[in-house]
């Protein structure tokens, strides 16, 4: 099995930016709040675990609230309805 | 552990449709994702700290990630206590770039039609909802890398994503990836991936694991998010 624990994918700025979408500021300001684990190179590069980084999304946004209000204005959508949507588009 | 990839044609429905099958599938992977930060968070950050030790670097942002290992074993718990016992925890879903671009590009060509009030600020809410219950990512990759393995070479990324990362299962109901809707499996430089319907994955693979899903909430999906009443910065 590929995923282990002992060998996190490490990540530059630009990786985890681009992974999540985000501006490398973005990740930048993360690091500098310390707001997701990351190594300090000597060079002064930063690299960022990729498991992590996506366990700060849970810390890092109240996702708790988005989804709540995302599921409110979308409770009576059918997946049939977004499967018909996604089928007629391919 | 069950290393899965989500394909766009299910993570659609599971973050549109808050009732549906494939979001209470979803509310099985936060759950993995969760107790994946509770098992492994630490392993992962003892290597970093020793990868660090080996290339002369430190490591930083420890002391928030275990405050929010902490935060993970009460989501754990709060999920527990909520879901069917039995409910397995080790169901781990992985993401990569192109995975959650392809979602994106998706949801700004249907969004409009499934809800009409949909913002862009929705856009990046819903993406956040797809690498959320991620606990994993593929090696990045450029999707223009990305071997021809499917009809589709918009699909290529998405299936080099479950390669990549060494996924057990692909799990789409698109007809380029899972082609007759019959289980394909996809074999590159050596690593192989089973890709299988919604519809597949739930008779062959859930089943028989006995998880009564009409008693799964999809709302659920809150309890892998809450702050468990604490202070969040």
């Amino acid at each position: 099995m590929a995923l282990t624990a002992a060998q996190p994918q490490l990540l530059t700025v630009a990786q985890a930016a681009s992974l999540l979408s985000v501006s490398d500021r973005t990740i930048r300001r993360w690091i500098e709040a310390e707001r997701i684990p990351y190594v300090e190179l000597p060079s002064g590069g930063y690299r960022i675990p990729q498991g992590a980084l996506l366990a700060s999304l849970r810390g890092n946004y109240d996702l708790a609230s988005e989804l709540k209000e995302l599921d409110e204005r979308h409770q009576d959508v059918s997946e049939e309805q977004v499967r018909s949507a996604a089928s007629e588009s391919d | 552990m069950p290393l899965v990839v989500v394909d766009t044609s299910v993570s659609l429905p599971a973050t549109l449709s808050p009732r549906g099958l494939t979001r209470k599938f979803f509310v099985l992977l936060a759950y993995g994702a969760v107790s994946y930060e509770v098992e492994h968070g630490q392993l992962e950050i003892d290597d970093l700290v020793k990868q660090a030790e080996g290339s002369g670097g430190e490591v930083r942002g420890i002391e928030r990630a275990k405050d929010q290992r902490a935060l993970a074993a009460d989501r754990r718990a709060a999920l527990e206590e909520l879901l069917p016992p039995g409910t397995p925890d080790d169901w781990v879903a992985i993401g990569s770039a192109p995975l959650f671009d392809e979602y994106e590009r998706k949801l700004r060509e249907i969004g409009k039609r499934i809800d009409p009030q949909l913002r862009e600020e929705d856009v990046p809410r819903l993406r956040r909802q797809v690498e959320a219950i991620c606990a994993a990512g593929s090696p990045p990759f450029d999707p223009k890398d990305a071997p021809a393995l499917t009809r589709d070479p918009q699909d290529d990324p998405i299936v080099y994503t479950a390669l990549l990362g060494g996924a057990d299962l692909l799990i789409s109901d698109d007809r380029d990836i899972v082609p007759d809707r019959v289980e394909h499996h996809y074999e590159h430089e050596g690593r192989l991936v089973a890709a299988l319907t919604f519809g597949e994955l739930m008779e062959s693979r859930l089943a028989p694991l006995g998880i009564d899903f009409d008693e799964i909430e999809g709302s659920w999906l809150g309890q892998a998010y809450a702050s468990m009443g604490r202070a969040i910065e």
